[in-house]
């Protein structure tokens, strides 16, 4: 599991890599779509989003540095509004993706 | 047909709804495509509220805003971070500001339950050519062969990609060896036997990256062949270049390797009677049987 913010130009240098260094690596891009002004309301816990504001922090990602959505990815979990799906639902349909797609392992 | 269907009622499920899946949703379910088609508009902008761009780092203009500075990793810090436990304040380690250790609900103890197995780092160390890389395929395939999760870390490999960055200098050494215990400690903690296998001359890295982990998960064999046996062997051509200076600063002919003064194992060669790599192996794991590590 990648838990990172990962550009568009990193991801593809990313999977060019593993292409060719790691043999049947599957990776699995899940793009969480949540708008910038949720993610800036929650905030948590460390306080980024208002530093960022204030002009504490340079570069932050979504503010003064930009997020660039997948082109095209496996899986995207978008938030509509303010309603939120919680943390169990989203993992099963990740869960899921995996179960229909399994691998040929033999 | 009948695939069709199923995708629709895989679509139609509620939990599905906020999904776009890349399995030809859109192909087939108009009326969902076309809100996708939208999405997929929005989606294509970048997101970035001002267009003002700048350094990633910190304002020094207001310190009492800043995370809890940290010049260097201390024992508070490094402690908690190995427990995985929350900081309840953010740090700076290394070059990286605003960081918050994310602890997961999954531990170490979950994951050697699940595979049987106690994660550790056995620490292959020896001269070039004393088979370090034998002595870990045959120890994985062992391991394997009685169902246990391995995985070698070969110093040479890492070098294809983590750590093609590095050359051979003397900093770049111990930064081939930092990483490698980093990568190392990471597979322990994920319940598998990692096998790190690289020459790693010094002291003072080995014992580096025997602190990254708990006592009694670094595991280091030192494999005890003369020098003159191993430039008999030398499987690489690169004693033959070293002696011709075509290589300086090589292990063992001119840049010391030091041996370990207290490690787990040492595997020695006596003369020119050799083990066999299934022989050595065996040694490696009575020890790991003996303490414990091959049943969580």
């Amino acid at each position: 599991m990648v838990n990172t913010i990962i550009n568009k130009q990193d991801r593809k240098f990313f999977i060019s890599m593993a292409k060719f260094t790691i043999l049947n690596l599957h990776m699995l891009p899940v793009f969480i779509d949540v708008p910038l002004d949720v993610c800036e309301a929650k905030d948590p816990p460390t306080g980024l989003y208002k530093l960022a504001r204030a002009g504490k922090i340079k570069g932050f990602t979504g503010i003064d540095d930009q997020y660039e959505p997948p082109y095209s990815c496996e899986i995207v979990i978008q938030q509509k509004g303010s309603e939120c799906m919680s943390p169990g639902d989203t993992a099963e349909i990740v869960i899921s993706y995996l179960e229909k797609n399994e691998p040929d392992i033999s | 047909m009948s695939s069709v269907q199923a995708l629709c009622q895989a679509c139609s499920c509620a939990m599905f709804q906020n999904i776009e899946c890349k399995l030809g949703f859109a192909k087939f379910c108009g009326i969902n495509a076309v809100g996708l088609s939208r999405g997929r508009k929005s989606l294509l902008k970048p997101i970035m509220a001002k267009e003002d761009h700048g350094a990633s780092l910190i304002d020094d203009g207001n310190p009492k805003c800043q995370g809890h500075q940290v010049n260097k990793p201390n024992g508070i810090n490094q402690s908690t971070a190995l427990s995985g436990k929350s900081l309840t304040e953010m740090s700076n380690i290394g070059n990286s500001m605003n960081i918050l250790w994310h602890e997961c609900p999954i531990q170490k103890l979950d994951r050697q339950q699940l595979l049987q197995q106690k994660g550790c780092v056995i620490w292959l160390t020896g001269l070039s050519g004393s088979g370090k890389s034998t002595l870990a395929c045959a120890l994985s395939r062992s391991l394997h062969s009685k169902g246990k999760l391995t995985y070698i870390l070969d110093g040479d490999n890492i070098r294809h990609g983590l750590n093609r960055d590095l050359s051979f200098r003397a900093e770049d050494r111990s930064e081939n060896i930092r990483r490698i215990g980093e990568v190392s400690k990471l597979l322990a903690d994920a319940g598998v036997i990692c096998i790190a296998s690289l020459i790693s001359p010094y002291r003072k890295d080995r014992d580096a990256c025997r602190a990254l982990l708990p006592e009694g998960d670094f595991i280091e064999v030192f494999i005890d062949v003369p020098l003159d046996v191993c430039e008999a062997r030398d499987p690489k051509g690169l004693y033959k270049l070293a002696r011709a200076g075509k290589i300086k600063g090589f292990t063992g002919i001119d840049d010391p390797y030091e041996p370990p003064y207290s490690c787990e194992i040492v595997l020695q060669q006596k003369g020119s009677e050799c083990m066999s790599p299934s022989d050595t192996a065996e040694i490696v794991i009575s020890y790991l049987e003996k303490n414990g590590y091959l049943l969580a």
